[in-house]
């Protein structure tokens, strides 16, 4: 045969070079700069883009050979996420909306006035609704994010007006934050409250997702150096956009009319012009809303259903939760409260109504106020500061942590531990498991209201002394026997008194002197288990083991005095 | 062509310059003089109390009343908005009749010239409008009530149904990747960063505090320690030459420091002979257990050969080993499912937790607490700690939804200059006139 006919019907045998980062990750991912070469878009502009369409940066997991053998930190993206971004018609509105601003610049510089005006009011203008619509195809997904968008709505409603917002953004997110309290209140959605020290955490159970969300304080809002505001701003225009819709649907699903409007005739004469009525008497959350037929809204709100036939594993959990849930609706049903001045007006109606109690305030305090201090039926008057003598019969005053501890209870508690001026008992946070364990032989002191001890502080003095823990460090490994010997038999005192304590029968003593024992023995407990902190490690094994064993013999010398005991009153 | 009053007959407007002041007073005798022509515009707009075209909605359809169809006919077809407005306007009907109050007939030219300006308006005003809507198309975005089936479905399915017959392959979906972070969007702080915590709470709160304060104290300790080996006397330099630095800058500022100082200031100490060198690096003392990378080779070498020596002796008793080694074959593949796990695991932790992008890494942010003095007696007075809007940043680069930037000082490579350009210079001065 010819050479060159066993060379065309022989499979070829020489393959073409292999170029590297021509295929793969190489290929998949593209960085930032090379983004905003290819969507011609200026970096405010791309995050903005980027924020709106919830394209997110991505790690790779080999930088080198997405980078073409560098290893520079750089921020990827997914190429087909660019691609897709370049679809977008908000793109091109960016892009108007740059050469606007050239124009108007240009006007202002020569001095032509009118023109920046009339750019002003033509000033190009963009819809979110198709994005909403593609980031979230059903109700559910929407829900699912709701926790995001309404922690920033209520973070912008609080900010002032020098932050460099604009007032209409901060409004918006004001209005509709607003709406979204009075739907949880007409629904009877609240499932927990957690008063903290960085803001107030709500849980609201919306079409069966638990959503959280915090509220800051009422106080002044710091300064953050590393926030940047017009990033959050994105977020907030994405998000409010969002509420609106979300809001709209819960509305119709509860059979309100959207945009709410107030069921009754308001008087704004002492509070606002007519035109600001709407707006601060909804913020005011004491006002019924218009159903969608007219008239006053109903309040049936949708009860969670029984299902007794679940053989599931979590069946006797979540019928438990039901059940909660349904005593959480009702809790305040047929009580009436009055908030005075000092107390946090807002989120205390918010949390009252939404558990079916009624609420008023002083007239003095704002608009929304139903019924006055005076109104005999008033069960709660919720107080916040020492009273005097001028006490009305036939009410509790009560702390306005009562309310939260009783929603996340699902029952009303003893008034008398929150009357105004004795330290309350401690606020558990809800969203924590509090197991049973927690209360072991000892631990007492643990359950017994921290409070007790902001009377009588920890010793600083105490504290600072070095303790002989650390004096162990410079002795030898035979001496730290002894020297946890002696932490353990110095602090021992305190741990036969606390077992006595839990023996002795609760004697009748005035309130003022049993708080003074117990402050001292919740002292000498804070002191000791400080001073255990500070152990080092190689003597916190020893110093354990020599706490168990003396804690075992004094649980067996207790069990045979109590069977002792017992054979002496039968006998 | 309108006039201002149809009740009162116009005034002859006298045609004077005001430039004059004796001008002025004579024009000053009938005020109406005085007041500057009225143009049509502002005419209209009083009288009907603002003028508006109204376009109507771009989809619907008006339906033109029988007359207005035929004028449309008589007129002409310009664009249909225009020429529904212009015969939707009557304003000649209450001019009073006679030959200059009739419409002028236009001719072609002149109709083309006037509707195009007009029709451009009336479009860009209509698009204005439709971007400035006060709200969206519709509230209902999830469209609660079922919808028909409707044509842009069907088109859709056929559309794919078609591609799936010609390429014999499903159409791409748009992937839609979503965060796959498992970390709550609002992270609830701890139990014992409630304002009136349990004692059990807040001990364990502030223990977290301890540890973290303890770390980060073993980390400057260990830096310092790894400072000093290496370069020993260093590590106390910048203090010492801080406490210097005060010294020098503070001498003379007391009377009680000059007192007992004498004229003489020598330092006997100085030497200034011979320049001071720095003190040569301390290669010698190097911490024990390193040796040179010639002992390393050789130690390698006969580690090796032994190994060596040992494989060929245990091939010689293999025979005698086959239960042991299919055990030791067990064992491995077993050590190979567990570190497969252990790698499958270490990877769906990589995907859900915090990625790393960019420069800097996410630096979990410290949790706030408040010491037992500072705990308040009541809501009131207490006062809040921390920042939710920093929280808020920090949720989202924890969710790799922001990447963690750091604030760099800006600062100007050259100094600023403010100018102007020549062009707008000279017109700028013309306007401000």
């Amino acid at each position: 045969t010819c050479p060159a006919a066993s060379l065309q019907s022989a499979p070829s045998k020489m393959t073409k070079m292999k170029k590297k980062f021509t295929r793969g990750e190489a290929t998949t991912f593209i960085s930032r700069k090379q983004a905003l070469k290819r969507l011609q878009l200026s970096l405010n502009d791309f995050r903005r883009l980027c924020i709106l369409k919830g394209v997110y940066p991505q790690e790779p997991v080999n930088r080198r050979r997405v980078n073409k053998g560098s290893s520079t930190p750089k921020v990827y993206y997914h190429l087909k996420d660019i691609q897709f971004l370049g679809h977008e018609r908000v793109m091109q509105k960016l892009r108007d909306i740059k050469a606007h601003l050239k124009k108007a610049k240009r006007a202002k510089e020569r001095g032509e006035m009118h023109t920046v005006d009339r750019l002003q009011r033509n000033f190009p203008a963009y819809t979110l609704d198709h994005i909403i619509r593609e980031r979230y195809p059903a109700f559910e997904d929407a829900v699912r994010d709701l926790d995001d968008c309404l922690c920033l709505c209520f973070l912008f409603s609080r900010l002032p007006k020098e932050r460099g917002v604009p007032v209409e953004q901060i409004r918006l997110s004001a209005r509709l934050t607003v709406q979204f309290l009075h739907w949880v209140i007409a629904a009877r959605a609240l499932r927990k409250v957690f008063v903290s020290i960085k803001g107030y955490y709500f849980e609201a159970d919306v079409n069966g997702v638990s959503v959280v969300w915090s509220v800051p304080h009422q106080l002044g809002l710091h300064d953050p150096a590393d926030v940047d505001f017009k990033i959050l701003r994105t977020f907030n225009e994405f998000y409010t956009t969002m509420l609106g819709f979300v809001n709209y649907r819960l509305y119709s699903s509860l059979g309100l009319a959207y945009p709410p409007a107030l069921a009754n005739e308001v008087d704004p004469s002492d509070y606002c012009q007519t035109g600001e009525a709407h707006e601060e008497f909804m913020a005011s959350l004491n006002q019924p809303l218009l159903s969608r037929r007219g008239g006053e809204a109903e309040g049936n709100p949708a009860e969670p259903d029984d299902f007794p036939d679940e053989e599931a594993e979590g069946a006797e959990a979540a019928s438990a939760a039901r059940r909660k849930a349904r005593a959480q609706q009702r809790l305040f049903n047929g009580c009436r409260f009055f908030l005075n001045r000092e107390t946090p007006r807002q989120i205390l109606c918010f949390v009252i109504r939404s558990c079916g109690g009624e609420v008023s305030w002083s007239p003095l305090s704002g608009p929304g106020s139903r019924y006055p201090e005076s109104d005999q039926r008033v069960t709660h008057q919720i107080v916040d500061r020492p009273l005097g003598d001028s006490r009305l019969s036939g009410r509790a005053y009560v702390q306005p942590q009562w309310v939260f501890d009783c929603v996340n209870s699902g029952s009303l508690l003893p008034t008398g531990d929150y009357a105004p001026g004795l330290p309350p008992p401690p606020h558990l946070s809800p969203f924590a498991a509090y197991s049973a364990d927690d209360a072991d032989g000892g631990d007492e002191a643990a359950q017994l209201p921290y409070s007790a001890t902001r009377s009588a502080p920890p010793d600083p003095v105490e504290l600072r002394r070095p303790s002989a823990a650390a004096e162990l460090e410079e002795e030898d490994d035979d001496e730290a026997e002894d020297a946890a010997k002696r932490e353990a038999a110095a602090a021992d005192a305190a741990q036969v008194g606390k077992q006595q304590k839990k023996q002795k029968k609760p004697s009748v003593v005035a309130e003022g002197t049993q708080r003074r024992t117990q402050d001292a023995k919740q002292a000498a407990a804070e002191e000791r288990r400080l001073r255990e902190m500070m152990l080092p490690k190689k003597h916190k094994q020893l110093y354990k083991k020599m706490v168990f064993s003396r804690k075992r013999q004094a649980r067996e010398s207790a069990q045979l005095a109590e069977k002792k005991q017992k054979r002496q009153r039968t006998a | 062509l309108f006039q201002a009053d149809p009740a009162k007959p116009a005034a002859k407007r006298l045609r004077l310059s005001r430039n004059k002041k004796k001008t002025w007073r004579k024009l000053s005798r009938d005020v109406d003089n005085l007041l500057p022509e009225q143009t049509t515009a502002e005419l209209i707009r009083r009288r009907s109390g603002g003028f508006f075209i109204d376009v109507g909605e771009p989809g619907q359809r008006r339906r033109q009343s029988r007359q207005q169809q035929q004028q449309a006919k008589v007129e002409g077809s310009g664009s249909s908005a225009t020429s529904r407005i212009l015969s939707g306007l009557r304003c000649h009907e209450s001019l009073p009749s006679g030959a200059a109050s009739a419409p002028v007939a236009e001719s072609k030219r002149q109709k083309k010239f006037n509707s195009r300006p007009l029709d451009r308006l009336v479009k860009h005003a209509a698009a204005a409008d439709q971007d400035k809507a006060a709200g969206p198309q519709t509230m209902d975005l999830w469209g609660s009530d079922p919808k028909p089936e409707s044509s842009a479905d069907t088109d859709i399915k056929d559309l794919v149904l078609h591609q799936m017959r010609c390429t014999r392959q499903a159409p791409v979906k748009r992937r839609f990747r979503t965060g796959t972070s498992s970390a709550p969007a609002c992270p609830v702080p701890q139990p014992g960063a409630s304002y009136n915590p349990s004692l059990a709470d807040h001990e364990a709160m502030l223990a977290a505090a301890t540890q973290s304060e303890l770390v980060k104290e073993s980390r400057a300790k260990r830096l310092h320690g790894q400072m000093e080996r290496h370069f020993p006397g260093t590590a106390g330099a910048a203090a010492a030459l801080a406490a210097a630095n005060d010294k020098e800058m503070a001498a003379g500022l007391f009377e009680s420091d000059s007192e007992g100082e004498g004229d003489d200031i020598v330092d006997k100490e100085v030497d200034d002979s011979t320049p001071s060198e720095p003190p040569p690096v301390a290669k010698s003392d190097q911490p024990a257990g390193r040796t040179s990378s010639k002992q390393n080779a050789e130690v390698r070498r006969q580690r090796a050969q032994a190994a060596e020596l040992k494989r060929r002796k245990r091939q010689s008793v293999d025979l005698d080993r086959l239960t042991e080694l299919s055990r030791q074959v067990g064992r491995s593949l077993a050590a190979g499912d567990r570190q497969r796990q252990a790698r499958l695991a270490k990877r769906r932790e990589r995907a859900s937790g915090t990625k790393r992008l960019g420069r800097h890494r996410f630096e979990e942010p410290e949790a706030e607490f408040k010491l037992a003095d500072e705990l308040a007696p009541s809501l009131r007075q207490l006062r809040p700690e921390g920042d939710l809007f920093v929280d808020a940043v920090k949720s989202y680069q924890r969710r790799s939804m922001l990447e963690p930037r750091s604030r760099t000082a800006w600062r100007r490579k050259y100094p600023h200059k403010r100018y102007r350009k020549k062009g707008l210079e000279a017109s700028a001065d013309g306007e401000a006139k």
